[in-house]
């Protein structure tokens, strides 16, 4: 699977809801960051919007599969828009992807819009522990 | 392997968020225990319910510890304990901000519209405290002030029902008088009957309504 196509695999799984698929994608030391401010280098000295390791992303999951989370209900829907994926770094098997992305969500009446460049860690098949085999995983 | 990440079986800088969560998920009795207090002029706060040891002073964590010898040796011991021994949660200043003190964050609230307010969060680094004390409240603001944050996501929700409902022009009142002829008078303060009284709210109409009316 090339750079690309698992990238649109995560936005694909996203935009399903298929979100317990997704979590699969990551490995047990992931760190998933959303930077608040322009160029910030610290995730720890500076507020994000979202510092999440792996524990974290799953209570994302599960929440929102609870019957009484009132904030996910309804769920919204996305399209997660991937483009300019270019591979800024390759060590190994493991390689850094950089990409950006088009957020639209729909939510109950409203709609909303993000943009967002991202950089992404990836281990090749079998290389990250926890992952499946024949996978890629982040 | 993020620098943040402690070995299994450790505590983790992450921990700090779920343990926040299982707490805002508290049974009701420890809400209707939380003390509430509203002041002259529409200032109130709250009573704490946490039991967190790196959000919450005089709880043995070694960060604050070390943070209460240091203000002992600068301050005198007497003086530390007054300022580590206070344990309000949420103290509102009206009409528009808030502060944390013990988690050493402030709240500026700025309306726009009356469907729409800016909410700057602010998070503060004690002179000469321990690095770990900063990063806790920083912690402690990306699971409950930001805009993705478990917490904020929640309450938004929440104010965007009840706006909702407004909007609709089928409700004519909002009503804001849960524990209402139960408040308590206490010296310079009036406490709620119990931590979910809205007598903060009311305490704020009052406000307004005196500094309307008055000439």
């Amino acid at each position: 699977m090339t750079p690309e196509q698992f990238l649109y695999h995560e936005a694909r799984l996203l935009d399903t809801q298929r979100y317990e698929e997704w979590l699969g994608l990551f490995t047990d030391d992931a760190t998933y960051w959303v930077p608040l401010e322009q160029n910030q280098k610290d995730p720890l000295e500076t507020s994000s919007i979202i510092h999440d390791d792996r524990t974290l992303l799953e209570l994302r999951v599960r929440q929102a599969r609870h019957p009484r989370a009132h904030a996910r209900q309804p769920l919204a829907r996305t399209v997660h828009q991937v483009g300019n994926v270019m591979v800024s770094e390759e060590n190994g098997g493991e390689i850094t992807v950089d990409s950006t992305l088009h957020l639209t969500e729909f939510r109950n009446e409203n709609s909303d819009c993000t943009a967002r460049w991202f950089s992404t860690g990836c281990a090749a098949p079998g290389r990250a522990s926890g992952s499946p085999s024949n996978a890629w995983s982040l | 392997m993020h620098p943040s990440r402690a070995s299994r079986g450790e505590e983790h800088y992450y921990d700090i968020a779920v343990r926040q969560m299982r707490q805002n998920g508290a049974p009701e009795s420890v809400w209707e225990a939380t003390g509430i207090w509203t002041t002259p002029r529409g200032h109130g706060y709250m009573g704490d319910y946490h039991d967190d040891s790196r959000l919450v002073a005089g709880l043995g964590n070694p960060a604050f510890e070390e943070y209460r010898a240091i203000l002992a040796r600068e301050h005198g011991q007497e003086k530390a304990d007054s300022i580590l021994r206070v344990t309000l949660w949420n103290t509102i200043l009206y009409p528009n901000a808030s502060f944390m003190s013990q988690f050493r964050q402030l709240r500026l609230i700025h309306p726009l519209a009356v469907d729409r307010s800016v909410v700057y969060t602010y998070s503060f680094r004690m002179n000469k405290a321990p690095a770990r004390m900063f990063r806790d409240t920083i912690a402690f603001s990306n699971v409950v002030n930001g805009t993705a944050s478990w917490v904020l996501t929640d309450d938004l929700e929440v104010y965007e029902r009840i706006q909702r409902g407004f909007a609709s022009g089928a409700v004519e009142w909002a009503y804001i008088g849960r524990g209402a002829g139960r408040d308590v008078a206490e010296a310079g303060a009036t406490r709620g009957a119990t931590g979910t009284s809205e007598v903060f709210i009311r305490g704020q109409m009052q406000a307004w309504l005196e500094y309307m009316t008055s000439q």
